[in-house]
């Protein structure tokens, strides 16, 4: 009788424990497919407002090739832009690493970016090379809704279209990558591409400069000579190849420095060491970054930001060219504020151009500023040379001031009066 | 007997010493807080900003908040008031422009700022003497640069200790600078959190390590990345051999490994 209870009593103990650990799991399993079915759904979205909104881009695109008012055109492009737009944000909440071409992106954007130029330009809707690029993107819209279309018809047996564990699902992968690669001859199609957003150059440059000049550039801005153990490596490969990451260690700290092989110029300079309690002066530390800058080359700087996080200040020094200053480049210098020591040293931006960009005949200063909107309060205007949407310098009128309580900069080419754009300050 | 009498004396000595003290106190004439010897500049932080704005702000040039942080307002107002009293219009705090300011404004006390009242401690005359601004900045940025907002780059930051922290301090740097070189490119998503949330985009994402607190590391390696420094030279993409088997990543042409990860083009 004992045992018989023993039993009995055993058995119901597995039988709930087995019971509740089947519940347990059947919870976490019904979870873990709500789960899915939400992002599932979600890439689904995407997915269909990807298509929405290319057939609406394609309708804009016609639309725009169907009139030759500049007024109807415009209101065109701005329907093209606004597309185009969107459809990279529908874009982006798709998954993005089944492939690193990212062609429909690429496609996009180049499309938003040659209109937004039209319209800043003004383009003659009738002009040959605008129906050229309208009908190719025309034509190249209605390729990618076919693509999405193959997807979003495609059969779905069950709520994981999209995912597959933790990996994307084949059918999904697959309709994804075919799609990208049906683009990829079109973003090689040089006729369409706009300058403002052609690919990085990658003509080699000749490698000119010795790993021991390297060094030695590095010495002098560091300010150290005993250089004998640092290393110089060549690399030649990426943005600014060729190039020499030369390392080392100094009393202070480990250096890494890149210069070009190429010019001998230093392109960063970073000293590594633990930033103490921050008790040097912030002015004189600016004062001491722009002598830096003076000791490395660099005389005609002004400077143009300055920034304190983590008792780590931060000065960045436009060039000046014949006085004005070049606002698209800029040479950034790092000062640890435990002592005032530069410990950092970054270009940034285009190189600026090497002589003053020709203004053939300048708008007058008050038609100038009759381009700023009633509400902008000003304080203070100045000239300075900037790049264009085109890729090209030109001189142009900075106007800072106010919008409420934000400040804003308003930058106006000097010659066609056009707004080049508006920085929000600060 | 005697020493009762001593008692009651030394109480009457105390108590006339006290009363003294506090009239005297009270008597004086509200203190006129002066600056420190320090210059002061666009991006200066602390409580000598403060005054400063405070006393702009008291003759009409300044209009925004006291924050004690030196910005294009502040900026704006010293050089308009550097303008109207005929000093050399450069924008920046120096000897010549505070003792102006300081007899333009005889009776600014730091009691008339809204939040001068927080202004009155010996950190007043510290070279560094931090506003409650940068306080906040040490858990986060505060505010924007080159075209980002302080969300941007706390996300940044964000990423950058979820994926890197361990590495090498130019690795930490390495990932912020191929966020920034996404964001120019053409086939990338136009901003920083589309870019960052892109499904797949980032692993620390997948597996909720973004919502670690990043450190002051991680934070500066964000700044020197928007500061220009790219260690990666245009890198798009980047993965830990260890850890990736995926066939298109392998095949990118590589540019350089910096700690565990290899960048691509």
């Amino acid at each position: 009788m004992r045992r018989a209870i023993w039993w009995m009593t055993t058995a119901l103990a597995v039988v709930a424990v087995g019971g509740s650990a089947y519940a347990w799991g059947r919870q976490q399993q019904l979870n873990g497919q709500a789960m899915a079915t939400m992002v599932n759904a979600q890439f689904d979205g995407a997915l269909h407002n990807a298509l929405a909104d290319m057939e609406s881009l394609r309708g804009a695109l016609a639309s725009a090739m169907l009139v030759a008012d500049p007024v109807s055109f415009d209101r065109h492009l701005s329907d093209v832009a606004k597309f185009a737009y969107a459809g990279e944000n529908d874009l982006s909440r798709l998954p993005s690493n089944i492939s690193a071409d990212h062609n429909m992106n690429e496609f996009l954007h180049t499309v938003d970016s040659q209109v937004e130029h039209w319209m800043i330009s003004n383009q003659n809707p009738g002009a040959a090379s605008v129906q050229q690029a309208l009908t190719s993107y025309y034509n190249r819209a209605g390729n990618v809704i076919s693509g999405l279309e193959r997807i979003v018809n495609a059969p779905r047996t069950t709520a994981s279209f999209w995912t597959d564990g933790r990996q994307l699902a084949p059918a999904a992968r697959d309709g994804l990558a075919r799609l990208e690669q049906s683009l990829g001859t079109m973003v090689s199609d040089a006729s369409i591409h706009s300058s403002a957003t052609s690919g990085k150059s990658k003509v080699a440059s000749p490698i000119l400069v010795q790993s021991t000049d390297a060094v030695k550039r590095v010495e002098a801005a560091a300010g150290v000579d005993k250089t004998a153990e640092w290393k110089a490596q060549l690399h030649t490969t990426g943005e600014n190849a060729p190039y020499y990451v030369v390392s080392g260690d100094t009393k202070r700290g480990s250096v890494r420095a890149e210069v070009s092989a190429t010019t001998g110029k230093l392109i960063s300079y970073h000293l590594t060491r633990p930033i103490g309690v921050a008790k040097y002066d912030f002015a004189q530390a600016a004062t001491d970054a722009q002598a830096w800058l003076a000791h490395q080359g660099y005389h005609q700087v002004v400077r143009a930001d300055a920034g304190n996080t983590d008792g780590i200040a931060r000065f960045a020094y436009q060039p000046m060219i014949s006085g004005l200053p070049v606002l698209d480049s800029s040479f950034n210098v790092v000062v640890a504020l435990d002592n005032g020591q530069v410990i950092g040293f970054y270009e940034q931006g285009k190189l600026p151009p090497t002589s003053l960009p020709k203004v053939t005949k300048a708008l007058s200063a008050n038609a100038l500023r009759a381009k700023l909107g009633p509400k902008f309060h000003m304080q203070s205007e100045r000239k300075v040379i900037v790049e264009n949407p085109n890729g090209n310098w030109v001189q142009a009128m900075a106007y800072e001031g106010v919008l409420g309580d934000e400040p804003y900069r308003v930058i106006i080419d000097l010659q066609t009066g056009h707004e080049l754009r508006v920085d929000r300050l600060g | 007997m005697r020493s009762g009498f001593r008692s009651v004396h030394l109480g009457k000595w105390i108590a006339f010493t006290v009363l003294t003290c506090a009239l005297t106190i009270t008597s004086l004439p509200s203190q006129v807080k002066a600056f420190t010897a320090r210059n002061l500049i666009y991006g200066s932080e602390g409580y000598d900003v403060n005054e400063l704005q405070g006393r702009l702000h008291l003759l009409g040039y300044y209009w925004g908040k006291n924050d004690g942080i030196f910005g294009w307002k502040t900026y704006w107002a010293v050089r308009t008031f550097q303008y109207n009293f005929g000093l050399p219009v450069t924008g920046d705090v120096d000897m010549a422009t505070k003792q102006a300011l300081v007899k333009a404004t005889p009776n600014w006390n730091y009691h008339m700022d809204s939040n001068g009242g927080t202004n009155s401690g010996s950190n007043a005359g510290g070279a560094s003497g931090l506003s409650p601004a940068t306080v906040v900045a040490g858990d986060g940025f505060s505010h924007g640069s080159a075209g980002l907002s302080a969300s941007d780059l706390n996300l940044m930051a964000h990423v950058v200790y979820g994926e890197a922290r361990g590495e090498p301090f130019e690795g930490q740097v390495a990932i912020a600078a191929v966020i920034l070189n996404r964001l120019h490119d053409p086939k990338f998503p136009k901003t920083i959190p589309a870019i960052v949330y892109a499904p797949g985009a980032f692993d620390c994402v997948n597996d909720g390590q973004i919502n670690l607190q990043p450190n002051a590391e991680a934070r500066r390696a964000v700044a020197d990345a928007v500061a220009g420094w790219d260690p990666t030279h245009g890198a798009l993409f980047y993965f830990n051999p260890a850890k990736t088997n995926n066939a298109w990543m392998w095949a990118r042409p590589e540019i350089m490994t910096i700690g565990h990860h290899i960048f691509t083009d």
